[in-house]
């Protein structure tokens, strides 16, 4: 009776029950208090549903970033190839003789893009049939969002070798959501590891700093979010990273290094979005710091600079109860 | 023999129905590493795990984005491992519950915990009402949502399909991999927490009690 309810109770919400159906719904609702709430429930949560502005936007982005390491890779790959077959080529001509060798160098930028063949035969060793790709000829063939298609083309499935099905699949895992797969396998540590730090933009680096933050590991955050300061020192996110360190440092005790990740905020960004974030945690690091005359001039300083922020409100609150 | 085969034949009885399942071909090919199939996958599903994150975690939460982007991220890591028991769909958004789910309760968590070391500005002077300031409006979707990261994992999993995303009986025992007897006890343990956390507001007892 019981899944029935259940069962009933779902398909009503998806618009499914003929009429006796929904005479019997009632019936049962009507009979058990649980079976009312939980029904009301979800169609309180169904009434929530919508689509909102810049969604569309926001799943573009989502998919970009997902997608986006698959080419990385692929140019990694290519770049890979490229050098073992110049190696073996260079070796093959360095047994027939020296004058041949001499001729082959010249040609070494076309194979490997750069001048350094001696690094040629040091890269990581891969399997031939997985570093052979046709990925960077084959035109993507992706579909926008919205223009969702149910069967996607045979040939173009059939065109895939399945020898490097594998490594392509697990580029993007490993290398756009690195923090997760390296808590998995170490092989996929291994490859994402291969990605190397000079391959991420400042928006990957902040983004993979973000994620873990908020997955608590906080010494691999601070970590990525100092490589990026160090790295991209003028880039959009330098400023985020700033305060995040700030936050993270002053978490973990340091409050000395987060007062001075929040006056570099400051400082660099006196009209700066993040302002009253960036006092916040100043006053915060400076009582910590037993430096309470400071941190007081900074609090009512935030709550003149910044009046409607939600700090602002802390602040107040602090400012009434310290003498 | 005899009562293996009964204990076989109601087994059978109790098993979930597998559906026709449309995305399955493109998810496998997805898998296989055809980029065009990786695309039509994520422009198929990724639309549904923002509307399921969105839902578990409400519309105002902060990282939206990147919980979202975590779900996906976490559906294509896991479906290599997908053995075609329900449907792709199915599947998918059951991962990208869970992420939500767990992101919820490790907020809750943290939450607690800052609240018990000093006051947080963000909960001194949170723009969003607290789940009892909300109840007092009848909403039952902000006391689903406290719920969760209370009960435990299993049961929330099982309200969360259930009311969440209004799956059937059928459809989450095939999507968790769970026998449908032990979805319906899952249910109706969550159902009496339910009961238990929303009769504790006055107006929301009134209107419910009431019978319509």
């Amino acid at each position: 009776m019981k899944a029935l309810l259940e069962d009933l109770s779902a398909r009503a919400r998806r618009g499914q029950l003929g009429d006796s159906e929904s005479r019997e719904l009632e019936r049962l609702l009507e009979a058990s208090l649980e079976a009312r709430l939980a029904h009301r429930a979800g169609l309180e949560f169904d009434g929530e549903d919508s689509v909102l502005v810049g969604d569309d936007a926001l799943i573009e982005r989502i998919n970009q970033r997902l997608i986006a390491p698959l080419h990385q890779t692929a140019h990694r790959k290519r770049r890979v190839v490229a050098l073992v077959v110049g190696g073996i080529c260079t070796a093959m001509a360095a047994a027939a003789g020296p004058a041949l060798v001499a001729e082959w160098r010249p040609a070494w930028p076309i194979f490997a893009g750069s001048n350094q063949p001696e690094g040629a035969l040091e890269q990581p060793a891969v399997h031939p049939a997985r570093t052979r790709s046709n990925r960077a000829r084959t035109p993507s063939g992706g579909i926008s969002h919205g223009e969702q298609r149910s069967i996607v083309d045979e040939q173009r499935l059939a065109e895939t070798d399945p020898g490097d099905q594998k490594l392509a699949v697990q580029a993007p895992l490993s290398s756009a959501g690195r923090t997760q797969s390296e808590a998995r396998a170490p092989e996929n540590r291994a490859r994402s590891d291969d990605a190397g730090p000079s391959s991420k933009s400042s928006r990957a680096l902040f983004t993979e700093a973000s994620l873990m933050r908020r997955q608590g590991r906080s010494g691999r955050a601070i970590q990525l979010y100092s490589e990026l300061l160090e790295r991209y020192p003028h880039s959009a996110e330098a400023g985020s990273a700033q305060i995040a360190l700030g936050m993270l440092h002053l978490q973990s005790g340091a409050a000395g290094t987060a007062l001075t990740y929040f006056n570099r905020y400051l400082g660099e960004h006196p009209a700066g979005q993040l302002g009253a974030e960036a006092l916040w945690g100043k006053t915060r690091a400076l009582t910590a710091l037993g430096r309470d005359e400071e941190a007081r001039r900074d609090l009512l300083r935030l709550v003149s600079r910044y009046p409607r922020s939600t700090y602002a409100t802390a602040a107040r609150a602090k400012l009434g109860s310290t003498p | 023999m005899r009562r293996s085969l009964i204990k076989l034949m109601s087994k059978g009885r109790e098993a979930p129905v597998p559906q026709h399942d449309e995305l399955a071909r493109v998810a496998k090919a997805a898998v296989q590493g055809n980029e065009a199939a990786l695309r039509t996958f994520l422009a198929t599903m990724t639309p549904q795990l923002l509307r399921v994150v969105r839902r578990v975690l409400g519309a105002q939460h902060p990282d939206l984005e990147d919980v979202t982007f975590e779900a996906a991220y976490a559906v294509l890591e896991a479906l290599p491992r997908f053995r075609g028991e329900g449907t792709v769909r199915h599947f998918a958004c059951r991962v990208a519950v869970l992420t939500a789910m767990n992101v919820q309760r490790r907020d809750a968590a943290s939450k607690r915990a800052h609240q018990r070391e000093q006051a947080d500005p963000e909960l001194v002077a949170s723009e969003i009402p607290a789940p009892d300031e909300r109840a007092l409006t009848n909403s039952l979707v902000p006391i689903v949502r406290e719920l969760i990261t209370t009960l435990p994992e299993t049961l929330a999993e099982a309200l969360l399909l259930h009311v969440i995303l209004g799956y059937t009986v059928n459809e989450i025992a095939m999507s968790s991999g769970v026998p449908l007897e032990t979805v319906r006890s899952r249910l109706r343990l969550a159902k009496q927490a339910l009961r238990k956390r929303a009769l504790r507001y006055p107006s929301l007892r009134e209107v419910m009690e009431a019978k319509s």
